[in-house]
């Protein structure tokens, strides 16, 4: 169970570094209170946050990537129970999914849409990001 | 989400969407089960202003409405004597979270309980529980003690995301909850395989109908019998880009209308080594125009750290020239706009990591106005070795002689990917299909309401999976076309436009359902409207139409 919550705890730290290298500024160690310097504007009819010192779209902060990270694994823990009775016959029951659709959003206002099944497919697309390689 | 199940769906609330076409034959009835709780999700009761057809009130209302139509479209579509219940809700998943669905349970070898004259499965198949349910024309959870309200799928999703609630696909730049639950439904009704994309395994080691129609293409070894062999067998095939495809007739039928001629390919016949490879489209920049980009090729360079990752201004002379850029450390927008300024006139990002196929670039930027595409890896080291050696010259182009989503022998290419992505790899039709398919890894904008051809594959691949046509759910299949009741008498065959005549009329009907009652003089004239204009442009015969007419006149005076 330890193990299981440092893994989450580093993807989420990781997830946090990964998208705040997407923005193509240069990465600083992201503070929780960075939402009260952030700018809501309403972009082609949707509300989304701006970063004031750069213009660009702020990405997740720590907590945002932590929640992410929860819902993730929550969604995508899929778990299998099988009732086999006579004659070969085998109802699976499935809990949870086994893809989650993720979205990507835009400086115009779109957002890429994805289907995902981890965290690390989630991190890849959400940041365009190889681990080792920095942005996009 | 609250764990106790509450079927509320208003009556007086589903009424009210006069928008919603009634099915035009006995089909599928797929009731949402909402599980929120109250003042949450469906429950929701924050105002709404009625929005593109949606007349709901309050969001939650609105979400309800949008969650019904999706699944009353996937309903006049599919013939079950079964009701589909889907089991959903609306929690705070976060704003980068849009939802998912998924088959509740599987099933194999029921045919036990299979009522009189239904087919029942194939033996040792794993059928999504909504397909078995259909084939087997009983409620098979409920047979086996689960209970009548056990779902056939579930469906959880973001009460956080800013969907866009109307029902008539005009959603602009947000994202149209109907295309996204079409497509979600459609992972819950049947297209998915139940093999891992992580072990390789299935439940019971035993096949389902998705990999009865799965075929690498390869070795020409159809899915089932690698079942067989080591799991990694199965976990190396699904990474055989352009090679893992679909054998069921009904699609291989809707393919010709479907799927457009234009593949995105590289001509580089002076470098064999990568003639003929496919690149990722770019989301940003005008589209690649039919008779390609050619110029000769250059590595950009922007002088600073990482010389070629176009992040900067652009020093050396690519003005008039196809810039070869590399992908990382600044997004994809910033090194084709450093590429444009310094006067390309397209550009190739090479991937920086060995992942194929290529993906798209992702991005927005309205003041770039050149083309540009994503090349993998190994294709941008050939490049650069070559201009190192001698001037090349490259057409970023459309192969108009193979269709975009087909293999060579024109078959439709299902997903595959290197490394696996879990997610996607499989289980959805390659991106490099185009028209844009819904049932892609990717929600693409341009997607229609449509589940049949020449707009889409879905629904045929649902028909050869097993979703047989059965407008008078006696469990046989039906040999000719019943609209509304009525038997047409002529056959179910495919027409123009790829798709089955029966999948056809039943849209027609709907459409004229959805301005005039049947029965009524409206409703003929918009029917004998929509046949004619159909013979007319050669979609069905002259006899069809006429068929398709008659019935549809005997219908609205029977009032039946």
């Amino acid at each position: 169970m330890t193990t299981r919550r440092v893994r989450l705890g580093m993807l989420a730290l990781g997830l946090a570094g990964a998208l705040m290298l997407r923005s193509g500024d240069t990465p600083v160690n992201a503070q929780e209170s960075n939402r009260g310097e952030d700018a809501a504007v309403k972009l082609a009819g949707r509300k989304v946050r701006i970063d004031k010192s750069t213009g660009k779209l702020r990405d997740l902060s720590p907590q945002e990537a932590r929640e992410l990270v929860a819902t993730l694994t929550a969604m995508t823990t899929r778990t299998e129970s099988v009732a086999a009775t006579s004659g070969g016959r085998a109802l699976t029951q499935f809990n949870g999914f086994d893809h989650v659709l993720v979205a990507r959003p835009n400086e115009n206002g779109t957002n890429d849409v994805r289907c995902v099944n981890s965290l690390e497919e989630a991190v890849a697309f959400l940041s365009q990001t190889p681990a080792t390689s920095g942005k996009e | 989400m609250k764990s106790l199940i509450t079927r509320l769906i208003p009556l007086a609330l589903a009424a009210a969407v006069v928008a919603i076409p009634a099915p035009a034959a006995a089909s599928a009835h797929i009731t949402i089960i909402n599980t929120d709780g109250p003042n949450e999700g469906f429950n929701d009761p924050a105002p709404a202003a009625p929005v593109g057809g949606n007349p709901g009130t309050t969001k939650g209302q609105q979400r309800l409405i949008a969650f019904q139509f999706a699944a009353d479209l996937w309903g006049a579509s599919l013939d079950s004597n079964i009701d589909i219940q889907i089991s959903a809700s609306f929690d705070p998943l976060g704003p980068n979270v849009l939802g998912a669905a998924a088959a509740r349970f599987s099933i194999r070898n029921f045919n036990d309980l299979a009522a009189p004259g239904f087919p029942g499965g194939k033996a040792d198949t794993n059928y999504h529980g909504a397909l078995a349910d259909k084939r087997a024309g009983t409620d098979l959870a409920a047979a086996l003690g689960l209970g009548v309200e056990f779902p056939e799928v579930i469906a959880q999703f973001s009460s956080d995301f800013d969907f866009y609630l109307g029902l008539d696909n005009n959603h602009g730049v947000r994202n149209d909850l109907v295309v996204v639950l079409l497509h979600e439904f459609g992972h819950g009704l049947g297209f998915s395989s139940f093999m891992s994309r992580t072990t390789g395994n299935t439940p019971g080691g035993v096949t389902d109908p998705f990999l009865d129609n799965t075929l690498d293409g390869s070795t020409n070894t159809q899915f089932p019998a690698l079942l067989a062999g080591p799991a990694a067998d199965r976990l190396a095939a699904i990474q055989k880009v352009d090679q893992i495809v679909w054998t069921g007739g009904n699609v291989a039928a809707a393919v010709p209308t479907t799927l457009l001629f234009g593949r995105p390919e590289l001509d580089t016949p002076t470098l064999p080594s990568i003639d003929g490879t496919r690149y990722g489209t770019a989301s940003f920049g005008p589209l690649i125009p039919a008779t390609g980009i050619t110029g000769s090729v250059v590595v950009a360079s922007d002088g600073v750290g990482a010389t070629t990752d176009a992040c900067e201004p652009i020093v050396n002379d690519i003005a008039g020239k196809i810039a070869l850029v590399d992908r990382g450390t600044c997004t994809f927008v910033v090194k084709v706009k450093n590429a444009q300024n310094a006067g390309a006139i397209a550009v190739l990002v090479a991937d920086n990591v060995a992942d194929n196929p290529p993906a798209g670039l992702g991005g927005a930027d309205p003041t770039i106005t050149i083309s540009s595409v994503r090349v993998l890896r190994a294709t941008g080291d050939a490049i650069k070795a070559a201009v190192a050696a001698a001037p090349l010259t490259l057409t970023i182009g459309l192969n108009q002689a193979r269709r975009a989503g087909t293999d060579l022998a024109d078959r439709p290419q299902l997903y595959a990917s290197t490394p696996i992505a879990p997610g996607s790899t499989l289980n959805h039709w390659d991106p490099i299909a185009f028209r844009n398919l819904l049932m892609e890894p990717a929600i693409n904008g341009d997607l229609t309401h449509s589940l049949i051809a020449p707009f889409d594959t879905t629904l045929a691949e649902m028909h050869d999976m097993g979703w047989f046509t059965d407008a008078n759910l006696d469990g046989v299949e039906d040999a000719t076309v019943l609209l509304g009741g009525c038997d047409t008498r002529v056959p179910n065959d495919f027409i123009g436009n790829g798709a089955l005549l029966g999948d056809q009329a039943r849209v027609w009907f709907a459409q004229c359902q959805a301005t005039a009652a049947p029965g009524t003089k409206a409703f003929e004239a918009c029917f004998d409207a929509i046949a004619k204009q159909a013979h007319h442009d050669d979609i069905i015969t002259g006899k069809q139409s006429s068929h398709l007419r008659q019935c549809a006149q005997v219908r609205g005076k029977s009032g039946s």
